[in-house]
């Protein structure tokens, strides 16, 4: 498709979209259990959030999941389908922010993966990196992100 | 996955931003309406709707496209579904995630006009017209994978 004639020339310099981040995450499951990384929140508070990232431009979706979990935890996945895109708008660490999420189902090539307990890797600034298995049939811990994962998995069961 | 890749996309040109667009599909039998306004480098079809802003839900986005376009409110908004659509237009490289809904006039005298005029942001007039798409069209239609979404949920 065509940017709108009228839309990119006069979007240039700071278009109404600026601000926006689409980001890939992948969905993997073994029976109620989901592989999720935890974070910590300026004030301490635990969260947590399927593997992924941004979605590079040019990249599509499930590519930019492949590439995040390789780069995060060192692992393959094959992507499944894509299940849902969730939108975002909330505020962190005082700056308004904006996400659509694109939701894909993925898995591990390898049963022995599912039987990995924690997953360790590297950020690109040095961080490191743990993704673990969390039960979501149980209450958890912190809340997992994106707004409306939770419930797409466990109410809506898909 | 954190702030490193905002940062690395704020400083980018808009051309090389991913832009997120809530596009809204009207739907009459084998017939939906389409933007007659869409030439260049050729001619092609696309729903109407357009770029959503930022801090706004794309079902939002896509009901004040229908208002700002054609002065109009739509109802029965339902996401169909999600189309990433990364093309080239003369040599520069764009890259759209498009959020396609399906939704329904209010007033269902739209259905009965041939063509409906609607306005741009910047005041010009154009047109949108309803196609078959049940049959060969004379001119693509865009975004790719549309015609497989809407074959996926029968309206």
């Amino acid at each position: 498709m065509e940017p709108d004639p009228d839309g990119p020339v006069m979007a240039e310099r700071s278009p109404a979209y600026a601000g926006i981040r689409p980001v890939a995450l992948a969905v993997i499951r073994d029976g109620s259990r989901l592989l999720v990384r935890e974070y910590r929140t300026a004030k301490g508070n635990r969260f947590y959030r399927p593997l992924g990232g941004a979605i590079h431009f040019g990249e599509r979706g499930a590519e930019a999941v492949r590439r995040e979990i390789r780069e995060e935890i060192g692992e393959e996945i094959e992507v499944v389908r894509h299940l849902e895109t969730l939108e975002n708008i909330f505020e962190r660490e005082g700056q308004a922010a904006h996400w659509i999420v694109l939701l894909f189902e993925a898995e591990f090539g390898e049963r022995s993966q599912y039987a990995i307990e924690r997953f360790a890797g590297v950020e690109g600034d040095g961080e490191h990196i743990e993704a673990q298995w969390i039960d979501i049939s149980q209450p958890l811990e912190g809340p997992l992100y994106p707004v409306g994962l939770l419930d797409l998995l466990t109410e809506r069961d898909v | 996955m954190e702030s490193d890749d905002q940062v690395e996309s704020d400083r980018l040109p808009s051309y090389a931003r991913i832009r997120p667009l809530a596009l809204a599909v009207f739907r009459d039998g084998p017939r939906i309406l389409v933007e007659d306004k869409w030439y260049r480098p050729e001619p092609f079809y696309r729903p109407p709707g357009g770029g959503v802003e930022f801090g706004e839900l794309a079902v939002e986005g896509v009901r004040r496209e229908m208002r700002e376009e054609f002065g109009t409110e739509i109802r029965d908004v339902r996401l169909l579904g999600t189309l990433e659509n990364i093309f080239d237009y003369r040599g520069r490289p764009g890259h759209e995630i498009v959020m396609v809904f399906e939704a329904r006039f209010v007033d269902s005298s739209y259905y009965q006009a041939e063509r409906i005029v609607g306005t741009e942001g910047v005041g010009t007039k154009f047109e949108a017209v309803w196609i078959d798409v049940s049959q060969p069209l004379d001119r693509p239609l865009y975004p790719n994978g549309l015609l497989e979404l809407l074959g996926e949920s029968p309206g």
